[in-house]
């Protein structure tokens, strides 16, 4: 049952954004389908960078219904439409932390660190302190970790998003990620 | 004995893409999209409205849907009472399971048991539960080994019998709220949350049984390799080419706790069983047993805070030793109580 209705829903293809654009400006029921194909890492993104839930929630609303009323202004081929919602996604997190402190809860985010409960307290632990030191990374930073690992684009799109080439979106990923392993490894307790 | 501290210590992993995908890996709720708002000229309606609202039915998508909810007439509930979805179970019985209170509000004391056939051990779990502050869990392992926790709203406690004596970590004045879901206590709700990865699973609504006398939703869930990230793959649909078996969930229809979980490999191997034996909602808890009071002889260590108590536990006991490079949490304090403390409530 399930599965019939997943497959229905997966009918278009991954690269038909296009095609679901055109669609929806034809028909604006048609945008439910940009709306479930996208919601997923769109939510995620924002519940990275939100201050809690509920706000990622309104954000994620929020955005959606910008892109619903910008999309006679999307063009074909200018990156695609995951980094053109990605750009409106942003735009939101950033206006929205401008009006608070800021804050990435991410301890509150529920995770799932391993296959059985006997084996998952240590890595629940370090994942805590992957968060923890996440969290100490500059703004910049934990966008662009939020925007590969929340939002899971490619460091094409990333580049699209943020108005960089793809090799140095990927040259930033690599000494964020390096960063973080050096943060990582001095801040958690190792085994000798 | 299988105790949650005793396996290898956990490595540093030289790639950290698998634990940034596991740290990013955020449950996403199901959130309707107002095409009405959207339509209009109105400003999005709050979210505790929005989430009441039913889906917008989008062209085909109302179709598929329309044909879903035929099929899944078992999702309608007494006599006309408002329909639910294998989502909505899920979602509250992992906020339930994660915040140690009913979805309604009321305490409980609960006794389980837990049977993981793949690694051969069993254990019996009771919790009481007052609220979030005021928790107390049990888990006695193979008969013998104990293994618990209990905050009653300003202290910590995590002890264990084994395998060399009692062994207490106390953390003072915690301050109300800072006490994450866990801790660094392995739970059932960690095991609830990873199992229903939503990206990973199909999730399915099969109709209501009775479990410990109270009427529970039958949730199923079955690998789908559709969505799931690559790093979770491995993990949660297929291990070794073997497409990963299904998991029925019971949850209690009021207070959305889990009543029973039942894995069972795609082979028809029994992997995991939970069963919730008594189940008493709205129980009168006597506030002691939140309080726990280690008994004479147990070494106690104070800790600062909870994050690195599950850590410092399993040095005691064994499972592991410690180093800290650098940043280390203050020392612990290792102290050894009065004879005449109590060990149970």
């Amino acid at each position: 049952m399930a599965h019939a209705f997943a497959l229905a829903e997966g009918a278009v293809a991954e690269g038909d954004d296009d095609l679901l654009v055109s669609s929806a400006r034809q028909d604006p029921e048609a945008f439910g389908h940009l709306y479930r194909r996208h919601l997923p890492a769109v939510y995620r993104y924002l519940a990275a960078r939100a201050a809690s839930p509920e706000e990622a929630a309104d954000l994620t609303q929020h955005v959606f219904l910008q892109a619903f009323r910008a999309l006679e202004r999307y063009r074909d081929g200018t990156g695609g439409f995951a980094p053109w919602l990605f750009r409106i996604a942003r735009n939101a997190a950033t206006d929205a932390s401008r009006r608070r402190r800021p804050s990435v809860p991410l301890d509150e985010l529920v995770v799932a660190p391993s296959p059985s409960p006997e084996e998952s307290a240590l890595a629940l632990e370090r994942l805590r302190q992957l968060r923890s030191a996440i969290r100490q990374l500059p703004g910049p930073k934990q966008d662009l970790l939020a925007l590969r690992f929340a939002a899971g684009l490619s460091s094409r799109e990333i580049g699209a998003v943020i108005g960089k080439s793809e090799s140095s979106v990927k040259k930033q990923l690599t000494r964020t990620i390096q960063s973080l392993k050096e943060h990582y490894r001095d801040e958690l307790p190792l085994a000798p | 004995m299988n105790f949650p501290w005793h396996h290898d210590a956990a490595p540093i992993p030289e790639d950290l893409s698998s634990d940034l995908h596991a740290a990013y890996a955020i449950p996403v709720p199901d959130l309707a999209f107002d095409l009405r708002a959207a339509s209009g000229a109105t400003l999005p309606l709050p979210a505790h409205q929005r989430f009441t609202l039913r889906r917008v039915a989008f062209a085909t998508g109302g179709v598929v849907a329309a044909a879903a909810a035929l099929l899944l007439t078992p999702v309608i509930f007494g006599g006309g009472a408002k329909a639910v979805s294998a989502e909505q179970i899920i979602n509250r019985a992992q906020q339930a399971a994660f915040s140690n209170v009913t979805s309604n509000g009321k305490p409980y004391h609960l006794v389980a048991t837990t049977d993981v056939f793949q690694k051969g051990f069993a254990s019996r779990t009771e919790t009481w539960s007052l609220d979030p502050a005021h928790t107390r869990t049990e888990e006695t392992v193979d008969s013998n080994g104990i293994f618990g926790t209990s905050q009653d709203g300003t202290d910590f406690w995590l002890y264990t019998n084994a395998p060399a004596g009692l062994r207490v970590v106390h953390v003072a004045n915690v301050p109300p709220g800072s006490l994450s879901p866990g801790s660094g206590v392995p739970s059932f709700a960690d095991f609830l949350s990873q199992e229903t990865i939503k990206d990973c699973h199909f999730r399915s609504l099969e109709g209501t049984q009775t479990v410990a006398g109270r009427e529970a939703y039958v949730v199923r869930l079955d690998p789908d390799a559709s969505n799931c990230p690559d790093s979770m793959r491995e993990q949660f649909v297929a291990q070794g080419g073997a497409t990963q078996g299904s998991t029925r969930i019971w949850i209690d229809a009021e207070t959305s706790i889990a009543l029973r979980m039942e894995q069972v490999a795609s082979d028809g191997t029994r992997g995991y069983h939970y069963e919730v034996s008594k189940f008493e909602v709205g129980a009168a808890i006597d506030p002691s047993v939140f309080t726990y009071r280690p008994p004479a002889g147990a070494t106690v260590i104070e800790m600062p805070n909870a994050v690195y108590a599950i850590r410092v536990l399993a040095v005691l006991t064994g499972g592991e030793d410690l180093s800290f490079k650098s940043g280390p949490p203050p020392p612990p304090n290792t102290k050894t109580p009065t004879p005449d403390a109590n060990a149970k409530p």
